[in-house]
């Protein structure tokens, strides 16, 4: 059983319309840039939840309704919870017409008291027609733990009666024989310490003070102890410590040598490591190595591993795991007699580097592969979501002024583009599910100089949130079908923008443009190329991907030929481009400027140097970071006018950046 | 108390089981413990049983049965449920699922108990206001094929019906009337099988007791249930006690399962309660226990061996019912039975009042506050405050049908408040007139003290109405003139206690008396106990039904009287009753 879909409306940031968010078994991530309702889809569902059973962590609140644009608070909300292969103790919330699924909703109102006081009301229903009762027990079959997102493990793991250590023990111990063996362990703990003079001595004091205090009153007196013998404040003092590893022994310690002698060369060497005044031991390790140890070097050992250190001298992180792996505990433990287990956690990520992420994803991957047992997280990792899979992916994004929900399971892809954005969207490319706009680029000649072309541009890009993602090739369509809804290919989700080549003059069937792959830009004939480049349609790749725009919400903006060939076609920029491509080929570089020099138009200019370029692509990226470098100066100096001069290569207007790059940055940074 | 093996073996069969219960064989108190069984045991959270009776008054006494034996279950509540058949039909079919049998618009079903909000329907056919149809759409109910007039072929030769139109339209917006809901509910998991799964899954053990009171429908959900994958279904009844042909009630089903291969048919047949000479004389009155081999109920109880034979009393005419009941008492007083409600009950066959109307009400409006009158100060005062709640939503925020009792408060209090539409209901309380006044003087005094507080604005009809239009009462009746003169009481009073127990049969059924009157004052009539009626109506009958219920009351003393008859009675042999002349 799993959630496979929640509604919300006029809750917090969603509006009326609302948002719509499927979810599929197992794990699920909820992600966004920053405010755009991932909170309040965790806590939509934890109300929800709440609201339906008898225990309740949180409510909902008048300042939970939906403020709108014109700032009248809404006075009436909904949520509703879909389940899918639903177990069929959920009578009430059983849908007979799709036997495997259920649903319950709940409508809050406002309603004003006759003192004028606002309260909150509710109505909760099961299944699709409202009115039909629900009775809190059938909640007490699920089960949802949530860790918030400023979840402090030290605090929660300090012993408390409500310490998640508390409840894992009390679960786990879930007879009254066991519980009752635990009290008497410490009854009998608490009897032998009591006999010790000190403690004899410090009951007798207390006592007789209290005596003198209440003259007889009260006639109270105390009772020391570790902890009072009852199970309950057995388990709220109950304690986590760290165990160290490696453990430091001082080469001058009196037993040093006796350990040492008790392990052969080698099985010292793989598990110590020695510095000039001790050595650092593996103890669990020496430990379990040799049966037969001195009884000295076992009393040092056990001596050694009863060192400790508590939680709050532990890194946050690994006080995160440590809380998260209690937690899971203990759901785990009680998971037998819940039908449902629901597991919502705020950035799981927090405090963890990326590998350790890579472990906690797995963790809980491992853990919610049984078939009631769901994850539901909220988090900015691109670690995270790059292993998570597609499907299992919620994107909330603002578009005009309205937050929206994209689940990437019913977006426009299909199963080729799944296992091709499966394999894409390594960690550096979720990325892009965090940004407000995206420019899809070729390689890395774009991805490199996009950004400085947008300060040109006066738009930079990291101001209004946009990542450019290199696909590396040209297969932007799972990419573009990805950020589209299946059911409306035009409604936008995140503004996203391909730029590509139209790579005109490729077709080998059509010789009258068709230029060939052997000419390079010495050639005699440099005419004749500027005709075919003027004369054709952009290349058949180019058209399918511009077919697929129009049909959907991403814009496409085509360079004529090819991205160098737009950037020379500028004769302000061949200065440019022929000092980084000098830098990265002196040689060759300065035979070209005199080819250049020696060409009258611009067209045939921009030709030769894209011939240039074509027959040495591999020094693209170089000639690109050149570039890049140099326009990243100019920038800051931005000294214009400069003198004129007749050396081709002489730097003497400022760069310009091709319109269709131009147009491309608009069409992300656009404000609405 | 040790079990007989009848008992022992009922309790520990499962699977599909009728068990046939003779009169006083203790069948509430081994049903008790069947249940019990189970919640001992119990091990699903979320999975029930179900305990279902005929009456509310009879799942109540289910439910004191199991709380009295065991204080563990004290409240037998979630995942279980005790109640009536209906209400379990009701809840976890109909009102539920029944959305499913409209195409647009869906919305939970309501059942309306009672006309209570004067719903007509128009037509333009001289025959429809003629049979009064228009006037009474609750006469009309589905079956499972087609719609029927009070449980009959509607026999009329209008071509399109407006009744038929009507109660399409009626249901479209998802009102339903009782008697049409178990026929609903059994379309329903017809078309959807899986809502009898689910259903089966949720009680994998059905009980029902007075099994020989449900309806063909009933009977056939209970059936699909059972298919559907229950796990014990069990069906208590005795056939010889179903007294609720006018609720579609017919032995005929229970039968039918009784000698059904895929169920297991039991018996108990030991009488714990009656005398062995009451056993024997009531033997030829059980369809059951006087087929050829059968032999009397066997009496078990701690009164097996009272050795009073039962009295026929013959009545010659001029003698009073008075005089009747003087002679029981007296007959009681020999055979050491103290007088009291709880030892002694006279019973009658229908009403316990004669000479009164049953169409004295003009007003909805005024039934209620009747009844209201008749609650608050003889019986139930918290039924009397939520009636009262009722007849103040009809006069002053308008037609409540469909509504449910919560609704109507949710909807009153938004309007009013809760504390002024409390205090409004019980300012409405507090002028309600006894009901020992007579029907004439109670109306006055009504009207007079709704008049004031409408004078006083405490109360104002959404449609102005006056006092006079609200309370009505029926200004004359040809067969019974004097019917205003009757107490208004007389009018609610089902079952009255002095220093004996009055009551219709149908109100003592379940009970046990130490000494039991029946009397039959007519020779002649429909539908009538008469001597005639007694000695040779089929036993199939209803009416010889419930003789048998009356007569099978009593543990010590039996006393049938009849009007003085010179033929041979043959079901009242000599040899078993004791013939006396008043």
């Amino acid at each position: 059983m799993y959630i496979s879909k929640v509604t919300i409306r006029n809750f917090r940031i969603f509006d009326e319309i609302g948002i719509t968010a499927f979810f599929e078994k197992g794990v699920n991530a909820i992600i966004s840039e920053n405010n755009c309702g991932k909170t309040a889809i965790i806590d939509a569902i934890r109300i929800a939840f709440s609201t339906a059973s008898y225990k309740k962590d949180i409510y909902f609140n008048l300042s939970d309704f939906h403020v709108c644009n014109n700032g009248i608070r809404s006075d009436e909300a909904f949520i509703s919870v879909y389940f899918d292969e639903i177990s069929p103790d959920f009578f009430e919330i059983w849908d007979p017409e799709n036997p495997s699924k259920g649903e319950f909703h709940i409508r809050y109102y406002m309603i004003k008291t006759p003192e004028g006081k606002e309260k909150i009301r509710y109505n909760i229903w099961g299944g699709p027609v409202e009115g039909n009762p629900v009775s809190s027990d059938i909640f007490e079959a699920i089960q949802l733990v949530f860790l918030g997102a400023l979840r402090d493990a030290e605090t929660e793991m300090r012993p408390s009666r409500s310490s998640k250590l508390a409840s894992l023990f009390s679960t786990a111990t879930n007879t009254d024989e066991a519980k009752e063996e635990i009290v008497n362990v410490l009854r009998m703990a608490n009897s032998e310490i009591l006999k010790k003079d000190s403690l004899i001595r410090v009951g007798h004091i207390v006592n007789d003070n209290l005596s003198t205090i209440e003259q007889d009153v009260l006639k109270q007196s105390i009772e020391l102890g570790l902890v009072e013998p009852r199970f309950e404040a057995i388990a709220g003092a109950l304690r986590a410590w760290i165990k160290p590893r490696w453990v430091y022994l001082r080469k001058d310690h009196s037993e040093f040598h006796l350990l040492k002698d008790s392990y052969s060369e080698e099985e010292w060497t793989k598990n110590t490591s020695e510095d000039e005044a001790g050595v650092y031991l593996d103890i669990l390790a020496l430990r379990q190595l040799k049966k037969d140890l001195p009884a000295a070097v076992v009393m040092l050992l056990d001596t050694l591993s009863l060192n400790s250190f508590e939680l709050f001298q532990n890194g946050l992180g690994y006080n995160n795991i440590l809380f998260m792996s209690t937690v899971l505990g203990d759901m785990k433990t009680s998971a037998d007699t819940a039908l449902f287990n629901l597991l919502l956690v705020e950035e799981p990520e927090a405090h963890l580097h990326p590998q350790l992420q890579e472990l906690v994803h797995g963790f809980f991957d491992k853990n919610s592969n049984r078939e009631s047992f769901q994850v539901i997280y909220t988090s900015h990792s691109p670690t995270l979501v790059s292993r998570i899979g597609i499907d299992k992916l919620v994107l909330l994004y603002e578009q005009k002024h309205r937050v929206n929900c994209l689940s990437l399971s019913q977006s426009n892809i299909d199963e080729d583009d799944r296992d091709n954005l499966e394999r894409y969207l390594d960690v550096t490319k979720s990325q892009m599910l965090f940004a407000k706009g995206i420019l899809f680029v070729e390689g890395i000649s774009e991805a490199l100089l996009l950004p400085i072309f947008a300060e040109y541009l006066n738009r930079p890009l990291d101001k209004y949130a946009v990542e450019v993602i290199n696909v590396d090739g040209v297969s932007f369509k799972p990419f573009a079908n990805l950020l589209c809804y299946a059911n409306d290919t035009h409604q936008v989700t995140i503004k996203a923008t391909i730029i590509t080549d139209d790579d005109r003059c490729t077709n080998k069937e059509d010789k009258e443009t068709y230029i060939m792959k052997d000419i390079d830009y010495d050639t005699d004939d440099i005419n004749s190329i500027v005709l075919k480049l003027k004369s054709t349609t952009p290349s058949e790749r180019f058209q399918s991907i511009d077919a697929l725009c129009q049909t959907a919400h991403v814009n496409i903006f085509g360079a004529r030929k090819t991205f160098e060939y737009e950037l020379a076609a500028y004769p302000e920029n061949i200065p440019y481009l022929l000092e980084a491509i000098i830098q990265a080929q002196p040689v060759a570089g300065r035979r070209l400027a005199a080819v250049l020099a020696k060409l009258h138009s611009d067209e045939e200019k921009a030709a030769c140097l894209w011939l240039y370029i074509r027959d040495r692509s591999k020094y693209k990226g170089e000639i690109a970071q050149n570039l890049a470098r140099r326009l990243k100066r100019e920038l800051t100096t931005m000294l214009w006018p400069r003198p004129e001069s007749s050396d081709i290569c002489a730097i003497t207007k400022p760069f310009i950046v091709p319109d269709y790059i131009k147009k491309a940055v608009y069409s992300v940074t656009e404000e609405a | 108390m040790g079990l007989t093996v009848e008992q022992q073996d009922f309790l520990a069969a499962e699977g599909r089981i009728v068990l046939c219960a003779v009169p006083g064989s203790g069948k509430t108190f081994i049903v008790a413990k069947k249940i019990i069984k189970y919640l001992e045991d119990w091990r699903f959270p979320h999975r029930g049983v179900a305990a279902l009776s005929f009456t509310n008054v009879a799942s109540d006494e289910i439910r004191n049965q199991v709380s009295d034996t065991t204080y563990a279950y004290s409240d037998i509540g979630y995942p279980h449920f005790v109640g009536t058949l209906d209400s379990f039909i009701n809840n976890f079919i109909l009102l539920r699922f029944g959305y499913l049998m409209q195409k647009e618009n869906r919305t939970r079903p309501v059942i309306v108990h009672e006309n209570f909000s004067k719903l007509t329907f128009q037509s333009k056919y001289a025959v429809c206001h003629k049979q009064m149809c228009t006037q009474h759409p609750e006469w009309f109910h589905w079956s499972t094929t087609k719609l029927l007039k009070k449980g009959k072929i509607i026999d009329c030769d209008v071509s399109t019906k407006p009744c038929v139109l009507y109660k399409k339209s009626l249901l479209k917006r998802g009102i339903v009337f009782q008697r049409e809901a178990p026929a609903l509910s059994l379309l329903l998991i017809r078309k959807y099988p899986q809502i009898a799964k689910e259903v089966a899954y949720r009680f994998p053990v059905i009980i029902v007791d007075e099994a020989q009171d449900t309806s063909c429908e009933q009977m056939e959900i209970l059936e699909c249930l059972a298919q559907a994958g229950v796990h014990t279904m069990i069906l208590v009844g005795d056939p010889d006690q179903s007294l609720y042909e006018w609720r579609d009630a017919t032995p005929e089903y229970f039968l039918k399962k009784m000698n059904d291969i895929n169920w297991r048919c039991m018996h108990l047949s030991c009488n714990f309660r009656s005398s062995q000479l009451i056993c024997n004389a009531v033997q030829p009155f059980s369809s059951i226990l006087s087929k050829p081999g059968k032999t009397p109920a066997l009496a078990k109880g701690e009164n097996a061996a009272f050795a009073s034979k039962p009295v026929l009393l013959q009545v010659p005419k001029g003698k009073s019912k008075c005089d009747i009941i003087e002679m029981f008492l007296k007959m009681c007083c020999k055979n050491g039975i103290a007088i009291s409600p709880q030892n002694v009950a006279i019973l009658t066959r229908g009403k316990i009042h004669s000479d009164i109307i049953s169409d004295a009400w003009k007003t909805p409006e005024t039934e209620l506050l009747a009844k209201a009158s008749y609650l608050w100060h003889c019986s139930d005062r918290k039924e009397a405050y939520r009636t009262c709640e009722k007849v103040l939503y009809e006069i002053e925020i308008g037609n409540p049908i469909g509504l449910s009792r919560n609704e109507i408060t949710v909807i009153s209090e938004e309007r009013f408040t809760p504390t002024l539409w409390k205090n409004k209901i019980i300012n409405l309380l507090k002028a309600l007139p006894n009901p020992i006044l007579t029907l004439a003087d109670w109306e006055e005094q009504m009207t007079m003290s709704i008049s004031q507080q409408i004078d006083s604005d405490t109360i104002k009809p959404y449609d102005g109405k006056c006092a006079s239009d609200i309370i009505k009462i029926k200004s004359r009746d040809k067969k019974q003139p004097n019917f205003k003169e009757h107490k208004v009481k007389e009018y609610f009073e089902k079952r009255v206690e002095t220093n004996y127990t009055l009551s219709s049969v149908h109100g003592v059924k379940g009970e046990t008396f130490d000494a039991t009157l029946l009397i039959v004052d007519s020779t002649k009539g429909a539908n009538t106990l008469t001597p005639a009626v007694l000695n040779s109506g089929n036993l199939d009958t209803e009416l010889i039904r419930i003789a048998y219920v009356a007569m099978t009351r009593p543990r010590k003393l039996l006393m049938v009287s009849i009007p003085k008859t010179k033929t041979t009675l043959s079901r009242f042999s000599t040899a078993l009753w004791d013939y006396q002349e008043l």
